[in-house]
């Protein structure tokens, strides 16, 4: 994985050129758009309830992994009346570790979108550094976030099963959840949330039967993001009450989990 | 692993090239300086039988790497960049030495025939078997992710823009997250027919400023063309090495290995290796050398291939920093020595030269373009895990196949349009060409995309 944002700057340069021809071929062959997973579309459709109970806006920062989620996620909170902006980046994400000065380059302009909302941080497979560096990280993102009046919730990564890329900081990802935690136990406005309960403390690609996790120890499949889309909907609503999560019959098959963004999963 | 390589380029100017040579060489009666220079220091290279043999050399390695026998194989993708560069700017140069210029529309033509009608069939035959593999469940590596991928990195590749887009898909060429990906290999494809879109009008824009300059009649002289062609290529090869190691994420090296920008290096010292003053250099060199160099060139090319052996894909130390450019750097001057060795027969047959134009290699090189276009999907679809079938016999088997696709590919598809197909030219070939690309488009847009897993709502 790598960070793709100069990739897409040049790709969408070079789309515009080809804007008549890309427009044609791109519009059947993505489905994001469908899937309302980038905060438009379904995702607008916010209604007054969900704005009153304080979840909506909600806004998802992440990696690649969360991207997965997010779509699901996005589903599922438009039917449930909150408007979801899908702010994870593929490649990146990270307030912390590699290339996370890029992220915080313009994140807290990004934020504004979550005003009077919530902010769920996944933790990144690139939070990388000492104890010490991430309780900074996630204490100077729980101060960005306050300052549009949004709550923030630091969500766990699933466990990974790493390949040489992550093998290093293996070490590292370990903290991050307790730094998170101390986060949070420190400031009432941030709220850490443990994912255990969804993935297991270790990786294992199926759970019940199911093809939770890809096959590259990382990502996640549609059914996983499925299972944590509706357990992090019943979190949500025990943190905000009034909040009254969708039935999955409502969102779970609605056409994201042909999204390209899960691979690894047949 | 999704790395690939690339295809051939021609080595021997499209018949309409030649004719244009001639006649205008017969025309070009003035005997102004410029104008003499063009006529006599120009002599065509034409078709350099070695660097079908090098092509040859590039394809195998690329298969070797592709089907993990070979770790520094990859490397074969930037002999095939550097040879595109040195071929193609050869052409346009000894056009702009011609007539002062160069006819983009007749350019990009040669190209689209040269490359187009391949490429279609491959992605077209891919695409629709894969598909009905999935459909039947026939088994093998097919499945639903794998229709998904093709359908949607389809129109990409039609728009010669792949690259980009699996960048801005997060599909790292040294994972295995391109696995299921069949056109993923075509990343380098669209690196080169970026640089035949953006090259041509570069040279122009050359050609044009030495004219305003030094004067119109000037810019028809090889040496001057040559050594302002030396110079733009020197400028953005270096900014082009300065944005790899400066874009360079050790852990994931994708964005600087398929990234056009920091690629262009491979194609520009190519292109500079094709001008007149690079050319009188290596005559010098050759002469200087005298019968040293035969050896000096054999140890040139060992020096190459030692790389790919010595090469650990991104563990490589200083690949991203320096390794490629000295790669790229070496294949050059290797390929400029082979066309100068070419051009002056009476210097005899080194051994290295017998290699190169041995029958076996050159027809490899010869094949290499479909060869690489075809060898990526069938070594996916026919994954290791076929009963019966691992190591070298499994290698044996796609590569087989491969072969077999790559030579029809060639006689039936290439050949014929380039050489002998009238409709393929003129209005009617552009006819075709939107026809034969609004049919792929249709493809990409109405092949019934295969659901997504179904969500068991009552697990989660």
């Amino acid at each position: 994985m790598t960070t793709q944002h100069t990739a897409q700057k040049a790709m969408l340069i070079a789309t515009g050129l080809t804007a008549a021809c890309a427009l044609a071929a791109c519009g059947g062959a993505t489905s994001d758009d469908e899937n309302g997973s980038n905060g438009n579309g379904d995702g607008r459709a916010e209604s007054g309830s969900a704005a009153e109970t304080g979840v909506s806006p909600l806004l998802l920062l992440g990696d690649s992994v969360a991207a997965g989620q997010a779509l699901p996620l996005g589903q599922a909170l438009a039917e449930s009346g909150g408007y979801f902006i899908d702010e994870t980046s593929t490649g990146g994400g990270n307030v912390l570790g590699p290339n996370a000065e890029a992220q915080w380059e313009d994140l807290p302009e990004r934020l504004e979108a979550a005003a009077d909302g919530v902010v769920v941080y996944q933790l990144t497979s690139y939070d990388w550094g000492t104890p010490d560096e991430q309780h900074d990280a996630y204490e100077a993102l729980a101060e960005v976030t306050s300052e549009v009046n949004a709550d923030l919730i630091l969500v766990s990564m699933p466990p990974i099963e790493p390949d040489e890329f992550y093998a290093d900081h293996m070490d590292e990802l370990a903290t991050a959840a307790e730094a998170a935690q101390n986060v949070a136990g420190e400031d009432e406005a941030v709220e850490f949330l443990d994912a255990t309960a969804v993935w297991g403390a270790t990786y294992s690609r199926e759970h019940d039967g199911d093809i939770d996790r890809s096959d590259d120890g990382i990502h996640t499949c549609p059914q996983g993001a499925a299972r944590f889309t509706s357990w992090l909907l019943d979190e949500l609503s025990e943190l905000y009450p009034g909040f009254q999560p969708a039935d999955p019959d409502q969102w779970a098959n609605t056409g994201w989990s042909s999204d390209e963004t899960f691979t690894g999963c047949d | 692993m999704s790395h690939a390589p690339h295809a051939p380029r021609h080595s021997r100017p499209e018949p309409a090239t030649r004719r244009f040579l001639e006649i205008s060489t017969k025309q070009n009666s003035r005997t102004d300086g410029s104008e003499a220079r063009a006529l006599t220091a120009t002599k065509p290279w034409a078709y350099v039988s070695s660097l079908d043999g090098l092509r040859g050399l590039a394809i195998a390695g690329v298969l070797l790497f592709h089907t993990g026998h070979l770790d520094g194989g990859f490397l074969g993708v930037d002999l095939f960049f550097v040879l595109s560069g040195f071929l193609i700017t050869g052409l346009l140069l000894r056009e702009t030495s011609g007539t002062g210029s160069v006819s983009l529309r007749r350019f990009w033509a040669r190209r689209l025939r040269r490359l187009f009608p391949a490429l279609a069939t491959m992605l077209a035959a891919v695409t629709l078997t894969v598909w009905w593999l999935e459909r039947a469940a026939a088994g093998m590596a097919a499945n639903g992710e794998m229709v998904r991928t093709t359908l949607s990195d389809g129109p990409w590749v039609q728009l010669h823009l792949i690259n980009w887009h699996l960048l801005a898909q997060d599909a790292g060429y040294w994972d295995a997250f391109g696995q299921s990906r069949l056109f993923a290999h075509l990343w380098s494809i669209a690196v080169e027919e970026q640089f035949y879109i953006v090259w041509p009008a570069i040279l122009l824009l050359t050609a044009a400023v030495i004219g305003s300059v030094i004067g119109v009649h000037r810019r028809r002289d090889p040496v001057v063309l040559g050594w302002a062609v030396i110079l733009a290529c020197g400028l953005l090869a270096v900014l082009s090495l300065t944005l790899m190691i400066l874009l360079l994420e050790p852990a994931d090296p994708t964005r600087v290995y398929t990234g056009t920008d920091t690629r262009a290096f491979s194609l520009l010292l190519g292109a500079a290796a094709a001008t007149e003053p690079a050319r009188l250099l290596f005559r010098h060199l050759l002469q200087l050398l005298g019968r040293a160099a035969g050896t000096v060139t054999a140890l040139l090319t060992a020096g190459i291939l030692t790389s790919w052996f010595l090469a650990d894909g991104t563990d490589a130390a200083g690949l991203f920093t320096g390794g490629l450019f000295a790669h790229a750097t070496a294949s050059a001057v290797l390929i400029g020595l082979c066309a100068e060795h070419h051009a002056r027969p009476e210097r005899g047959r080194e051994p290295l030269q017998a290699v190169l134009e041995s029958a076996p290699l050159r027809w490899l090189g010869q094949i290499s373009y479909s060869l690489y276009l075809w060898h990526w999907p069938v070594i996916v679809l026919m994954a290791p895990e076929l009963p019966g079938l691992s190591g070298w016999a499994h290698t044996s088997v796609v590569l087989g196949i491969s072969i077999a696709l790559a030579a029809a590919s060639k006689y039936l598809i290439e050949d014929p349009v380039r050489f002998r197909a009238g409709w393929a030219r003129g209005t009617t070939g552009a006819v075709v060409f939107a026809m034969a690309s609004a049919a792929l488009l249709a493809l990409w847009l109405l092949l019934p995309q295969p659901a997504g897993p179904q969500i068991d709502v009552t697990r989660i």
